[in-house]
């Protein structure tokens, strides 16, 4: 629990400074790691920046913009394939890298809020 | 105004469809209020966390995309020319941002119920001041957003009424309906009705591109007139030029991820596999809708040369108002088009208001005025502060109107700022030596820098805001994570003896 309920009855008696020692930071950071992640994959992140880079027409001169294909100039084509790519591999990390490892749909009333998070009295 | 512009006239049957449309938000925002579980800021604020794929799916995307994706992005595109297909790019990158940061976010607000973005800011790093000042960037940015969909909001309402009323009625119309169904369900209204807004949104955009490719020789004539009369708008980027798609791709890549009715969205699904789906489906939404802005404004480039810049924020109203009277058929596809787009701005506007309220109410009243309000007189807070919040923007709606203001400019000190909150999400959720100091510094110094160069390109003291072709706030976010990254490894904080470094 970050802060404690006993200990925000008394919380306005304290200097801002004090707050700190009140969170749970080992708690934080326990909870925090899901079973697995896009970013513990190291492929993720460097065929994201190398879509992006592909995206970006610096390969090209700008005088390119002439030629038309589908009525639209080649190069902005390149631009929305590396679009439909990125998307591809974001949904891929979605669907297949991304894993919580405790919460699956349904089990969403189990979740009880943290009050002293929430905000919400208790 | 440029004489080949048409006039767009809808006749009543618009405006029926128009008042049916809010009589559905209307009993969505009382069904939202019968459904309500209990009077808890969860249940008001983040639907009590119970949204499954559709209503997920629906939310997020009619969130993100409004009534500045069908109206400013396409005046952008009208004039700026190919170079403005960064924008598909950068929407998609929003979602593969979320990659990165989500799945750690919403294992903690599942842990810990976080109602707010800056819930998490406060957990992680322990600061009042960092929290403070993610809220003031967070609410400065939203605040931006609201108000740009009410600029929005009075060009649609006068397009669709054939000027039977005026900019300010149709804000004022669109607003008091907003404001009634968000204060009677709060998120889960919000929500419902986002999921009607997100279904018309995408019918709409199918019956736009579908329009757009087949009539008046589609994409092929409109290439062929701009080359006719501005070629170097087909040209890719320059130097300059691709250093500005660099620093754009940054900043809304990385900005539009903060947005915090996004980020609420998060942790108001149902659970991991809704949200996962969620933002799969949500990746590819820009090749239908931002590419769709995008081929608006390239035909408009070549139909309506040499309109204003005011004025190219109504390109899609203009394009699409020019094929109204060819058919019955197409009649009513328009109508349901600008319905959407109506849509699309109500479902943004009343999301980010609800954010503006939930913040405010959880992050600022609740921690530094009243600590023993109950939830009761948190909910009459937020509402009530949220009404005040409307009734200025408003009158800075007609202000921007009287003066010219374009929604763009808009958007860009919206995002200037927001994305300063960078560093603490993206480094906040893996980096336990990161110190508060560390973040509320960086914040800070690129937040000022950011104004520095914004309010002297403002004041003529230097002539660009995008110093070598790179905006303000991107020269914010480098000063922010170096600073970030820099005190941290030299002045790393703390960890208990217990955790090994």
């Amino acid at each position: 629990m970050p802060v404690g309920h006993n200990a925000r009855s008394v919380a306005n008696t304290k200097r801002l400074s004090d707050y700190e020692d009140e969170r749970d930071q080992d708690a934080f950071w326990e909870a925090i790691r899901p079973a697995d992640e896009p970013l513990r994959h190291r492929w993720f992140l460097p065929a994201v920046i190398l879509i992006l880079a592909v995206s970006v027409p610096w390969y090209l001169p700008p005088s390119v913009g002439g030629r038309l294909a589908a009525g639209l100039p080649v190069w902005t084509w390149i631009t929305i394939v590396c679009g439909l790519a990125l998307a591809v591999i974001t949904a891929f990390a979605s669907l297949r890298l991304w894993r919580d490892g405790a919460d699956e749909d349904g089990d969403a009333a189990s979740d009880v809020a943290s009050p002293a998070a929430s905000g919400e009295n208790p | 105004m440029n004489t080949s512009v048409p006039e767009v006239t809808f006749g009543p049957g618009a405006l029926a469809v128009l008042g049916g449309y809010l009589v559905v938000m209307l009993g969505l925002g009382l069904l939202g209020r019968l459904k309500q579980k209990e009077r808890s800021l969860r249940d008001f604020y983040l639907g009590g966390s119970t949204f499954g794929f559709a209503v997920l799916f629906l939310t997020l995307f009619a969130t993100q995309y409004s009534g500045n994706t069908l109206l400013g992005f396409a005046g952008r595109s009208y004039v700026q020319g190919a170079t403005y297909i960064v924008s598909v790019t950068f929407m998609v990158l929003v979602i593969t941002v979320f990659m990165i940061y989500a799945p750690r976010l919403f294992r903690l607000a599942r842990r810990f119920g976080y109602i707010t973005p800056t819930d998490f800011v406060y957990h992680r790093f322990g600061s009042h001041a960092l929290r403070v000042l993610c809220v003031v960037l967070l609410c400065w940015g939203l605040a931006n957003y609201v108000l740009e969909q009410l600029v929005a909001m009075g060009h649609g309402v006068e397009a669709i009424s054939g000027g039977r009323m005026s900019f300010m009625q149709g804000v004022l119309l669109l607003v008091g309906v907003m404001l009634i169904y968000e204060s009677l369900g709060g998120m889960r209204a919000v929500a419902w009705t986002d999921a009607v807004q997100g279904s018309l949104l995408l019918c709409g955009c199918a019956v736009i591109l579908y329009t757009l490719v087949t009539a008046d020789g589609g994409l092929a004539a409109a290439s062929e007139g701009i080359r006719a009369t501005a070629p170097e708008r087909l040209d890719a980027p320059d130097a300059r030029g691709l250093r500005t798609w660099v620093s754009t791709l940054l900043m809304l890549g990385l900005g539009v991820a903060l947005y915090p009715h996004a980020i609420q969205r998060i942790f108001a699904a149902k659970g991991e596999k809704s949200l996962r789906r969620s933002l799969a489906a949500m990746g590819f939404m820009p090749l239908g809708t931002t590419l769709l802005a995008f081929l608006i404004g390239f035909i408009a480039l070549s139909r309506f040369p040499g309109l204003s810049q005011l004025e190219s924020d109504k390109v899609t109203i203009y394009v699409l108002g020019g094929l109204i009277d060819r058919s019955p058929v197409m009649y009513w596809l328009i109508v349901m088009v600008f319905a959407a787009v109506v849509a699309a701005i109500m479902s943004t506007a009343d999301s980010a208001l609800l954010s503006i309220g939930s913040m405010f109410t959880k992050d600022i009243y609740k921690s530094y005025f009243r600590r023993e309000a109950s939830a009761r007189e948190m909910l009459i807070v937020g509402k009530t502060f949220a009404w005040g919040i409307m009734a200025i923007l408003i009158l800075m709606a007609w202000v921007s109107l009287e003066t010219e203001s374009s929604i763009w400019v808009l958007i860009e000190l919206k995002l200037e700022f927001m994305v300063q909150l960078s560093p603490v999400f993206m480094l906040g959720v893996y980096w336990r030596r990161m110190p508060a100091s560390a973040v509320l510094t960086g914040m800070v110094l690129g937040t000022f820098l950011t104004l520095v160069i914004w309010c002297g390109a403002a004041f003529d003291v230097w002539a660009t805001r995008s110093p070598w072709g790179v905006g303000a706030g991107v020269w914010g976010l480098l000063v922010n994570y170096g600073i970030c990254v820099g005190w941290t490894v030299l002045r790393p904080a703390k960890l208990p003896a217990t955790v090994p470094a």
